[in-house]
């Protein structure tokens, strides 16, 4: 099977495919797969491994490094054998194409030759279409809860007003003229539009157009919601739980409808995945309790459906049996 | 030092043209000639460097340059492109017109936003754009990212006919269809109002599924403008219509955009007035050649009562009427191509 690992900066790629390595050769979850023939060069694998087993974030993948990684593996509970085969492409390197409208020939020949796609996601770092009628709006909401989304859209606007009073307020005193000089620089120039503001919703599907006559049909989409531990976090009360299907529905209602409506090109599946099991701190002995699973593959989460476990295979499991 | 005569154009600090048009072709623009002696010192330089001599960056980029390929630009289509669009499949042309600042670019933005942020919209999903990143450009004066303190959407600029993209698919049939919105500023369709001439070589209308026709309520509701804005508005269906550009089989939807702006004060009975007797003038001119309906939108409303792209369901729903709707017994989980085979679905787009 043929796989493009696709995603955006901090998309959580290399955390995920470093957990994913420690389960295949540890072996520790019983019924994933795990590692049938080793593949001749590990190098990469062990040090995202290394990343993963000490807690610490993985360096991020540079943009001109584009790795093949060849896995052979077994799955425990059926003995099917499968053999995976990904180049890791990083996240910068999805955001050029978006940005500047090249791709290279080397993906393109990857591309045709690919069956399905792992689709990496980050509710950590999701850009969304924040209207200025959408904190007006918010602003006016001066009593009942407000999530945490809103607190902090009110907070920049309330830093960036106080920024502008300042800016009069000096003027003023440095001109002598009250009113006069208010208005003058009232006029304010906005910023700049470039390509990198757009929401992530947008790239991602505009990525997904790019190359989907290319693709070998129908593609199969494994989307990971990394990070996942940070939407389990959330009280109940503050946002009832939802499934990753829901939540991509919610929160990606533009790639969810893209990938719905284009089914004869693409089938998907949503997994939500915390791959390190919650955020690393970087205090001495911070992450002590990640730390003391005997098995670190149990620290793992992989929501799918309603059902929670450990087995970070199972986004490859979908694309193999359906 | 390079510059240009266009207000407002900051070609000379960012190199871009204020209209969008390469600095070659633009009316505008001045080249700075080099004066003699630049041109000797660049003459002796390029004497010194030959193709073998070619700095490393040079090659780098060239190298690049092999291993890449270009893909479509994401930004408004021209003429080609939609010819393109229109050959894959059923293609609807939805012609925004009306005097600047109307909300016509404003309304298209809205419906995406709409899409950006529901599980779906009326009866429809999105399944796809080629111009994604005009509608992100354009939407962000309206951003809390621009820093701006209103939301806004910029003049669209005075150039030949631009379209924005939108693939829908319905949500009960299945059937998929494109959308195409003409993006003509307000003072081409001021150029049409003006002059039969104009009006006559504008042979797009001529391929227009619905011509949409916006009344700013701002204006109407307002005693000093809303004799120039009905004469205006009203000037450019006439202009179409006798030049024969704006034939039957196309829409008329007239539009009240800004429709939160209407003043509910103790004028309303006065401006409820005004805009019947609007209405009777457009039925006069059209003379019942032509399906016409009439809009309350609020696209972009401030606080308020109405909800935001209010009133733009109806005008989708209008815009399919009858080709996208439910077949019964059709199977699920099947694709349906619209039926292609009306051959004026399938007209080139012309100019």
């Amino acid at each position: 099977m043929r796989c493009m690992f696709m995603g955006l900066p901090n998309s959580g790629k290399s955390s995920f495919i470093g957990a994913f390595w420690h389960v295949v050769d540890s072996g520790e979850i019983e019924d994933s797969y795990t590692v049938d023939v080793q593949p001749n060069d590990r190098e990469y694998l062990n040090e995202l491994r290394d990343s993963f087993l000490g807690c610490k974030a993985p360096e991020r993948t540079k943009t001109e490094f584009v790795k093949q990684i060849d896995l052979d593996v077994k799955d425990n509970s059926t003995g099917n054998k499968a053999t995976f085969t990904f180049p890791d492409l990083s996240g910068e390197t999805f955001e050029s194409q978006f940005e500047y409208r090249k791709i290279t020939k080397t993906y393109l020949a990857d591309i045709e030759e690919c069956d399905s796609i792992i689709l990496f996601v980050n509710p950590e770092f999701l850009k969304k279409p924040n209207l200025i009628t959408d904190a007006d709006a918010m602003l006016d909401e001066s009593e009942g809860g407000i999530s945490q989304e809103e607190a902090e859209v009110v907070q920049n606007i309330e830093v960036k007003e106080e920024a502008n009073l300042n800016t009069n307020q000096s003027v003023d005193e440095a001109s002598g003229q009250a009113e006069a000089s208010d208005l003058k620089n009232d006029v304010k120039e906005i910023i700049e539009w470039t390509p990198k503001m757009c929401q992530s919703q947008v790239m991602l599907v505009d990525l997904l157009q790019i190359i989907e006559n290319k693709l070998i049909k129908p593609c199969k989409i494994s989307i990971v919601i990394s990070a996942w531990d940070l939407i389990l976090e959330i009280p109940e009360i503050v946002e009832p739980r939802k499934t990753p299907k829901e939540w991509l529905a919610t929160n990606l209602p533009l790639l969810n409808q893209y990938l719905t409506a284009n089914f004869e090109s693409y089938t998907f599946k949503v997994f939500g995945i915390s791959a390190q099991g919650a955020a690393y701190s970087k205090l001495k002995n911070g992450n002590k309790k990640l730390l003391s699973f005997a098995k670190q593959s149990e620290r793992i989460k992989v929501q799918d459906g309603e059902s929670i476990n450990n087995d970070i295979t199972i986004p490859f499991k979908w694309l193999i049996n359906g | 030092m390079a510059s240009c005569d266009e207000e407002g154009c900051k070609v000379a600090i960012n190199g871009k043209c204020i209209n969008n048009l390469p600095l070659d072709t633009c009316p505008h623009y001045n080249f700075d000639e080099p004066n003699s002696n630049e041109l000797n010192s660049q003459t002796i330089e390029s004497d010194l460097i030959n193709e073998t001599e070619l700095p490393p960056i040079d090659k780098v980029v060239n190298k690049f340059l092999e291993d890449v390929v270009d893909v479509y630009s994401g930004k408004a289509l021209e003429l080609y492109d939609v010819n393109q669009i229109s050959l894959s499949g059923v293609t609807k042309l939805i012609m925004l017109a009306g005097m600047p600042d109307a909300g016509k670019t404003t309304l298209i933005l809205s419906l995406m936003h709409l899409f950006q942020t529901q599980p779906f919209f009326s009866d429809f999903i999105f399944a796809g754009s080629k111009t994604l990143l005009d509608f992100e450009e354009k939407a962000h004066p309206s951003k809390i990212d621009s820093d701006n303190d209103e939301p806004e959407t910029n003049r669209t600029p005075d150039i030949p006919p631009q379209f924005l993209h939108i693939k829908l698919q319905n949500t009960k049939s299945l059937k998929t269809g494109n959308v195409l919105f003409t993006d003509i500023s307000g003072e081409k369709f001021r150029a049409i109002k003006d002059s039969t001439e104009t009006a006559k070589k504008f042979k797009l209308a001529l391929r227009a599924d619905s011509f949409v026709l916006f009344f700013d309520t701002k204006r109407v509701t307002s005693f000093e403008e809303r004799a120039s804005s009905k004469t205006s508005a009203l000037g450019i269906l006439r202009s179409l219509t006798e030049a024969q550009t704006l034939l039957p089989h196309t829409k008329i939807q007239i539009v009240f955009s800004r429709w939160d702006l209407f003043s509910n004060d103790e004028d309303e009975a006065l401006h409820n007035e005004f805009i019947s007797l609007l209405k009777n003038d457009i039925e006069k001119l059209l003379k019942g050649n032509y399906n016409l309906s009439y809009f309350e939108v609020a696209a972009r409303p401030s606080i308020g009562e109405y909800e935001f792209g209010y009133g733009i369901e109806d005008l989708l729903k209008a815009w399919f009427e009858s080709d996208m709707s439910v077949k019964i017994n059709e199977p699920l989980r099947k694709s349906v191509e619209l039926d292609s085979s009306r051959q004026f679905l399938n007209y080139r787009f012309v100019q």
